[in-house]
């Protein structure tokens, strides 16, 4: 082989002194990264960490460069302390400008169950509404207090307030209109129970969704503790409504259904819809119309800087 | 230069190499995982407690003592937050746990086609019956996915080994539906004290996303046994009443 010594002492040299010089730079480069004052998104952040299991792996990754180099991209050129934009951050206008934090979800949690608390109240001051029904939703708002008091308890341990009233932008944007169109309707008990499913089906998979965006395994734990009693609620509704069933997969043929008890045809409600938690936008039928409900996203969390 | 001197002079740029890398991953790892020295140990530990049907259950998630320890950590942390951001991927530590809930759902499994095979389930319920089964099938199949070779695809012994004799020992349909709610109720359970572990969010979504169906099949079959709300349903999930792997153990004995 016909290699110089000195040349490859140089090289060597050279390539330890680039090291030398890169490691600090990387260091501040996931420091900024890591504790948000590069102010990247949690997307490419979230990237930028995949396979962190394994640090070997993690540092090995074939897919690191190009999640770095969206990192870098967003950090280049940006003074300490400003918030660098990038195509990877969201660019919906009308989401505030927060960070999605624990603290965020934790108050939107307990400001959803003070939502729910106030529904079940609305809904059984409804002469329409059976007495057992009236029981039924008595028993549950009692229970949404209590997972609203965890959530406020998880706030204050996150260093922040709890939010202790119901999610405004959640009232205005879906229990209103709900309850006037029920209004509008003669509030029509079928509508009313459809309306209660449809309220705890959306609270149990909002606290599916947010799981994988708390930080911490207790707070997720915390969040499905209470997000599986949803899902029991919203099972429990179901034998009041008339189009009720336990699962799609055990429904009659349409052919030999009966159709007999049924006043009005409906959308078929099911008490175990498929295998996992759905996230789908829930669909609540009040009389004639379908009222499509998303799960609550940024734009309707309750972040700390906006107070109590 | 000789081959010889050229293997020195790389093991010599390996070295300086790996000398400057160890404080950068361990600077690196403390940031990402948020954790001492210490509380990385522990979690080794405890995996090293999986399957061995040694200690107490190690599953329960107090979650204010967890909260307070994870605003020990040295790490810097946004505010708000109760942790630094997770990985999505699962750590190590969680594929052992996803693996051993995968036995977990095979024995579920098992329970159902053993009470069906008692033939005192009617024929309107058992449809029922045998649609949670294949539920639990396919949590199984998902476990698998995420856990890899740590899934090991076998039922649980211990589980089965506490209600298969239930199941034997039921005299009617109302017996067994009773076993089988137990049984859900125990998954629920068993799953959100495993959200008290997980690292990674992956495993924690797969598992936030059979809670709400297992906690479904409890009210149905509550539902069917007639029960008292209070039974049909409690006020939280509570991750003490799961089972642990410490407790129950993939293979029995």
């Amino acid at each position: 082989m016909d290699f110089s010594t000195d040349q490859l002492r140089r090289d060597r040299r050279d390539a330890a002194a680039a090291q030398a010089e890169a490691l600090p730079l990387l260091r501040r480069l996931f420091g900024r990264v890591l504790d948000g004052s590069a102010g990247v998104a949690d997307q490419p952040r979230a990237e930028l960490l995949s396979g962190g299991v394994s640090r070997r792996r993690f540092l090995a990754l074939g897919g690191f460069t190009v999640a770095t180099s969206a990192v870098v991209a967003a950090c280049g050129a940006t003074e300490e302390g400003q918030i660098p934009q990038s195509g990877l951050a969201s660019t919906t206008t009308t989401i505030p400008a927060y960070p999605v934090s624990d603290l965020a979800l934790v108050r939107t949690a307990s400001s959803l169950e003070y939502n729910v608390i106030d529904a079940y109240g609305a809904l059984s001051s409804l002469d329409t509404m059976s007495a057992e029904a009236r029981e039924l939703a008595a028993f549950f708002a009692e229970q949404h207090r209590e997972h609203a008091a965890v959530f406020e308890a998880a706030a204050e341990e996150l260093g922040g307030n709890p939010f202790t009233r119901a999610n405004p932008v959640v009232y205005d944007k879906v229990i209103a209109p709900a309850l006037q169109l029920l209004a509008n309707q003669g509030n029509p008990e079928q509508g009313i129970v459809r309306l209660a499913h449809g309220l705890e089906t959306l609270a149990g998979a909002t606290y599916q969704t947010v799981v994988p965006v708390l930080t911490a395994p207790a707070l997720r734990s915390a969040a499905m503790s209470v997000g599986g009693i949803e899902a029991r609620h919203s099972a429990m509704w179901v034998p009041f409504i008339t189009e009720g069933a336990i699962a799609p997969e055990l429904e009659a043929p349409a052919a030999e259904a009966d159709t007999t008890a049924v006043s009005q045809p409906g959308e078929p409600v099911y008490a175990v819809p498929g295998p996992y938690g759905s996230l789908a936008p829930a669909r609540v039928q009040v009389g004639t119309e379908v009222v499509t409900v998303d799960v609550p996203g940024p734009n309707s969390f309750m972040y700390p800087e906006l107070g109590e | 230069v000789d081959t010889e001197r050229l293997h020195r002079l790389a093991e010599e740029a390996d070295a300086e190499h790996r000398a400057a890398m160890r404080t950068f991953e361990d600077d690196l790892a403390a940031r990402v995982f948020g954790a001492s020295p210490e509380v990385r140990a522990n979690r080794r530990r405890f995996v090293q407690r999986l399957g061995l049907g040694a200690g107490a259950a190690v599953l329960s998630v107090p979650l204010l003592a967890r909260l307070a320890a994870a605003q020990e950590t040295t790490t810097t942390l946004q505010e708000g937050n109760a942790g630094p951001t997770p990985p999505l991927a699962p750590t190590t530590e969680d594929k052992v746990l996803l693996g051993w809930s995968q036995s977990l759902e095979l024995a579920a499994v098992a329970a159902y086609e053993a009470a069906a095979a008692t033939g005192r389930i009617s024929a309107e319920v058992l449809p029922v019956a045998l649609l949670f089964r294949d539920h639990h099938r396919q949590h199984a199949q998902a476990h698998a996915a995420i856990a890899g070779k740590a899934a090991l695809g076998q039922a649980n012994q211990s589980v089965l080994e506490a209600f298969g004799p239930q199941i034997e020992a039921a005299n009617n349909q109302t017996e067994l539906l009773t076993v089988a709610f137990q049984l859900e109720s125990v998954a629920a359970a068993t799953y959100v004290a495993a959200l008290g572990e997980l690292v990674g969010t992956d495993g924690a979504a797969l598992v936030a996303s059979i809670i709400p169906t297992e906690s479904r099949h409890a009210a149905v079959l509550g539902e069917v046994l007639g029960l008292s709300l209070e039974e049909q349903s409690p006020v939280f999930v509570d991750a003490e009443e799961g089972v642990s792997p410490a407790q129950f153990p993939v293979i029995a004995g």
